[in-house]
């Protein structure tokens, strides 16, 4: 048979590099906690950015380095399991080795979980030669007592095998070597990687053979698609559908004829044959010295994995996590403990020092100077207002959310690299089971604790569409900092005494919290029918110290895409307002009779349910759906007033109506960047808009029952 | 099937067995076995109570949901 050798191993990098600034491309690849982002980070130091997989949602981090005189541009690969097309990552990761065809592909293999590395390299090596194996934390291994002979592995996979360590940076050296001979053609495999698939054999050779005459998938080597094809891989199946009728029905013969033999879904006997060959391999190269010892810090899965004790330490680290970032940024809720205490001036302190108050100040500085430059030089007319009232707020609105954002990253971050956020997952899974969701949606709920966006983004770690689409859609209900933002200063403006104020607080984070849980349980059931209870599957990765590095450069990252994406629309929409809010159909200047209010005017009749017939509050909420700040920022607009608390406080509200209020402004949408998000994850308008009218539907129901039960009761 | 071979999730806790089958649905199935929970493979339960069943299996930590581990069928070694 004529084999298609020539799509195994033509990585010569698809055009020359120079053309690009750079001498060689190199990929990075390894399964989740290998390591990969600190050696990433290692090799590429500040260079490193994080991009977009074109037209794809799945962040590409890039990034540069020189060695000898060479310029290496590395390109990370997300972290993924196998090569199937079963997730977004794992088909950008294979399908920029196909279509960019890098100088060298740099597997990393986790020598504390070795075996389950090789099967990930294995898929590598079908796919192409040009790989240089990197084993991580060999270090560590050893000290258990694992021994690898490089040597004879180098001979058995054909390619160069070297021994790191990402985090002490040893091994390196030779490493940066490696790759300069395989880019350059000196190492490397020609010939193409075969393992025994024993019986199956037959049947791949038929639909090379199926391949080869209808000249399919050219660009792939032609056994490694007649793998895919006989996993299962929907992404060949569907292409080959389109493209050659014919093809695809001989195809599905001969894997209909694989069924019917062996009474198994192929795919299962294909992983068999994988392990049953990497066993082989791994007995023969490497030996393993017992070296039994419980360390100390495995003590603690014993309380952070029991069923009663688990939840409530995991509780622990989450709520203080959550309350250490709040604290930062707003001074809440240690303020309200030092006001119940007695202790007003401390209280004070603390906010006037929150991050969130300090922003605040120093653009409100920054207008003044520009107020008192303009009254120096007699400038006036709309360019000055629009400087003022807003460039200069938009821009600190903005800002104001940045450092926010960035700390819950780097606390999240600290979770995620120690070890510890996998067994948080475990802890909650229990709960989250009842409403048809896994321990791992933990993580996403406690990014939107910070910002929707992030946790959005967050539920790609979920198993299942159904799972994954209900957390999405429902994400929007988790208050985020940009609302307890709104939440703190209603409440202090609203409501009087610390303890009222913490308990109206409080509520507001208990009703999000069960509206997501019982809404989940409702949307994935009813509206994605799922059938069985979604499992948990995940790797509890042993425990480490962070590396400070690689949690500043992830969170820097995270944050930096935050204010991108969210920080041009928050900015472009604070214009807008002001625009709005600026000009109207007379020239009086007045806000009441401006376009904004005209608008919002017609909108009031809504809010009469809630008992509030005034045309502010219908205006703010028009803009607060961009950002929900603005909700404030659009209050003091129309109000006049300066300082945003004597602005609401002004609107003069029954305790009744503040508190239906506060539930309408915390639910009724979710903010444009959220909507945006919820439509790149989802790539379904229909499911985007169902998202908002959720919101909007809990949000209008939720705010009139409470009104009408309180005047019920007896309250106005 | 033999009277050794039983659910995973009915194993006691630091109890070691032998994978036989994987009998779940198609997509965790392929999951669990490319993470290495292949027939033939050691187990070693680590925590079998109300929540996920923790296992060892060549050298990593694994949680796996008890729906799931209800699906996979394990020899017991004495």
């Amino acid at each position: 048979m004529k084999m298609n050798v020539m799509a195994y191993n033509s990585g010569k990098g698809k055009e020359n590099g120079h053309s690009k600034g750079y001498d060689f491309l190199i990929a990075l690849a390894a399964q989740p906690n290998a390591g990969k982002t600190t050696l990433f980070n290692t090799l590429t130091g500040k260079t490193g950015y994080v991009g977009n997989w074109p037209g794809k949602t799945v962040e590409r981090m890039e990034g540069t380095f020189v060695h000898h005189g060479k310029i290496f541009h590395v390109i990370d690969l997300p972290g993924i399991y196998s090569l199937s097309a079963l997730t977004l990552e794992e088909f950008v990761s294979r399908e920029f080795i196909v279509d960019e065809q890098p100088h060298a592909v740099v597997v990393l293999l986790d020598a504390e979980a070795l075996e389950r590395s090789f099967y990930f390299l294995l898929q590598i090596l079908e796919l192409m030669g040009k790989v240089v194996v990197a084993i991580n934390k060999y270090d560590v291994a050893q000290s258990k007592g694992l021994h690898i002979n490089t040597e004879l592995l180098e001979n058995e996979l054909g390619v160069p095998v070297v021994t790191i360590s990402a985090i002490k940076k040893t091994g390196l050296g030779e490493l940066l070597d490696r790759i300069v001979d395989v880019a350059e053609g000196r190492l490397g495999r020609q010939k193409e990687f075969k393992i025994e698939y024993g019986p199956l054999e037959h049947y791949i050779n038929r639909i090379e053979s199926v391949l080869a005459e209808y000249k399919l998938f050219e660009k792939y080597p032609r056994r490694w698609v007649a793998l895919r094809i006989i996993e299962g891989d929907i992404y060949f199946i569907k292409e080959i559908e389109e493209k050659n009728r014919e093809a695809a029905e001989a195809i599905v013969e001969i894997v209909k004829e694989i069924k019917n033999v062996y009474k198994k879904d192929p795919v299962e006997l294909i992983i068999l044959y994988r392990y049953e060959f990497l066993n082989e391999l791994i007995s023969k190269t490497t030996e393993m010295v017992r070296i039994s010892e419980k360390r100390l810090i495995e003590k603690l899965d014993n309380i952070l994995l029991n069923p009663y004790s688990g939840p409530i330490l995991s509780s622990l680290i989450l709520l203080s996590m959550i309350f250490l970032a709040f604290i930062i940024n707003t001074g809440f809720p240690l303020n309200y403990i030092f006001i119940s205490l007695g202790y007003e001036s401390i209280a004070e302190y603390i906010e006037e020092n929150s991050l969130s108050a300090l922003i605040s100040k120093i653009f409100s500085v920054i207008a003044e100077y520009f107020r008192d430059f303009a009254a120096t030089y007699n400038i006036q007319g709309w360019p000055l207002d629009l400087v003022i009232e807003g460039i200069i707020p938009g821009v600190g609105s903005v800002l104001t959310f940045l450092p926010l954002i960035f700390i819950v990253n780097v606390l999240m971050a600290l979770l995620e690299d120690s070890g510890l956020m996998s067994r948080i997952a475990v802890s909650f899974d229990r709960l989250l089971k009842k409403v048809g969701l896994t321990g791992k949606t933990i993580f996403p709920l406690t990014l939107s604790l910070g910002c929707n966006v992030p946790g959005i983004m967050g539920t790609r770690i979920l198993e299942t569409d159904e799972e994954r689409l209900s957390a999405i859609i429902l994400m929007p209900l988790i208050i985020c900092q940009a609302r307890l933002f709104v939440l703190l200063i209603m409440v202090s403006a609203l409501f009087t005494g610390a303890i009222i104020q913490t308990f109206v607080t409080a509520s507001i984070y208990i009703i999000s919290l069960m509206l997501f849980l019982l809404f989940n349980k409702i949307v994935s059931k009813k509206v994605f029918k799922q059938k069985e209870e979604p499992e948990l599957i995940i790797e509890l990765s042993s425990y480490h110290l962070p590396s400070l590095r690689v949690i500043r450069w992830i969170s820097w990252e995270r944050s930096k895409s935050y204010i991108i994406k969210a920080g041009t629309l928050i900015f472009l929409f604070s214009i807008i307002l002001w625009v709005l809010s600026y000009f109207g159909p007379s020239v009086t200047q007045n806000v009441n009779e401006s376009y904004g209010a005209i608008i919002a005017k017609t909108f009031t009749p809504a809010l009469s349910m809630i008992g509030i017939d005034d045309w502010i509050i219908p205006f703010a909420l028009m803009f607060g759906w961009v950002a929900k700040e603005i909700f404030i920022t659009a209050i003091v607009v129309a109000t006049g007033k300066i300082n945003p608390i004597e602005a609401v406080a002004s609107l003069s509200l029954t305790p009744l109506q503040s508190y239906a209020l506060l539930i309408l402004v915390m639910f009724y949408s979710p903010c444009l960047a959220a909507f945006v998000t919820v439509f790149n994850e989802t790539r379904s308008f229909r499911l985007t808009l169902f998202s908002a009218i959720v919101s909007l539907l809990i949000g209008f129901t939720g705010s009139i029952s409470v009104y009408w039960i309180g005047r019920i009761l007896g309250y106005n | 099937m033999s009277e050794d071979v039983i659910p995973l999730s009915s194993m006691p806790e630091n109890s070691k067995g032998i994978i036989e089958e994987l009998s779940g649905g198609i997509g965790l199935t392929r999951r669990l076995m490319e993470m290495g929970l292949v027939p033939g493979t050691e187990v070693e339960v680590v925590q079998n109570n109300l929540g996920p069943i923790i296992v060892r299996i060549r050298g990593i930590t694994i949680a796996i949901g008890r729906g799931m581990a209800n699906q996979i069928f394990v020899r017991k070694v004495k």
